[in-house]
């Protein structure tokens, strides 16, 4: 049931960057806008790396294993789908050669740990507000 | 129910036996009122075919587990026969609900964590830990006054 659950939050995540981008794109109005079957490819590949993002952090339900572990996993999972997905519809400026094509991954990888990173900061500083808030009540 | 009333000069404070062949409800209404009488601070609950009463005190978390409510105090576990809500209703502010399923006494909470997939961890001072669900968590960091509810 839960992993169910992950899976919603993860198509969720999916969907919700797509049209985020999408807007993006249209705003700026200098990308490639898709229509028909090239709508439908991109859709499905944004809510495969929303459920390769958004699914994994199940594992930070485990007790058993260390919190960089942790991290590994669900970013390495991600991140795999994420190229996969990325060469299959063409994110990857292959056009530009390998240098940019590297500089692409790299790139990604940064913003992606800088987001998890965001998150993490998040979380943490608020459990510490809460930890501070329990000990001055009991 | 039949009653009988011992007047006992060396007796230091009332004393309730109840003599039964099973605990039905007729035994369970009983001892809801004799625990009423003493201002509802004591919760019944089953230790395997024993009845016991527990004080809110000795009570870390109820938690509902396979239909079953489920009352943990430090070290042991008792099965209750209400139902979670009823018991939120009879424990009192001391107790905060941290999903549809747990209900936790605040005064052994021991601190909270996060997880990265946005819900955090209650760990209580016997060890037992337990997740903070989204949708008890903006009431949780209410009754803390974090969030500027308060």
């Amino acid at each position: 049931m839960r992993v169910i659950k992950y899976l919603m939050y993860g198509i969720a995540y999916g969907c919700s960057w797509f049209v985020l981008i999408g807007i993006i794109v249209v705003i700026n109005g200098n990308g490639q806008v898709y229509s028909g079957t090239g709508f439908i490819e991109q859709a499905v590949a944004a809510i495969i790396v929303g459920i390769g993002f958004g699914t994994t952090p199940i594992i930070y339900e485990s007790e058993r294993l260390a919190l960089p572990i942790k991290a590994l996993v669900h970013m390495g999972i991600g991140f795999a789908v994420f190229f996969a997905v990325a060469a299959w519809v063409g994110w990857l400026p292959l056009q530009g050669g390998v240098s940019v094509v590297i500089f692409f991954i790299i790139a990604e990888i940064i913003i992606g740990f800088l987001i998890w990173g965001g998150f993490y900061a998040y979380h943490r500083h608020l459990a510490t507000e809460i930890n501070k808030r329990i000990r001055e009540r009991q | 129910m039949k009653a009988e009333v011992k007047i006992n000069s060396e007796a230091q404070e009332p004393y309730a036996v109840i003599y039964t062949a099973e605990i039905n409800d007729e035994v369970q209404e009983a001892l809801s009122k004799l625990d009423a009488v003493r201002g509802g601070k004591t919760i019944t609950a089953l230790d395997g075919e024993k009845l016991v009463i527990l004080a809110r005190d000795d009570i870390y978390m109820i938690r509902v587990e396979n239909g079953k409510t489920v009352i943990y105090c430090k070290d042991k576990s008792f099965i209750s026969k209400k139902r979670l809500y009823e018991l939120l209703e009879q424990v009192g502010s001391q107790f905060i609900q941290i999903s549809k399923s747990v209900v936790v006494n605040f005064s052994y909470v021991d601190f909270v964590e996060p997880y990265l997939n946005g819900m955090m961890c209650m760990r209580l001072k016997n060890c037992m830990t337990e997740y903070i669900s989204r949708k008890y968590m903006a009431e949780f960091k209410e009754y803390l006054g974090i969030g500027g509810e308060k």
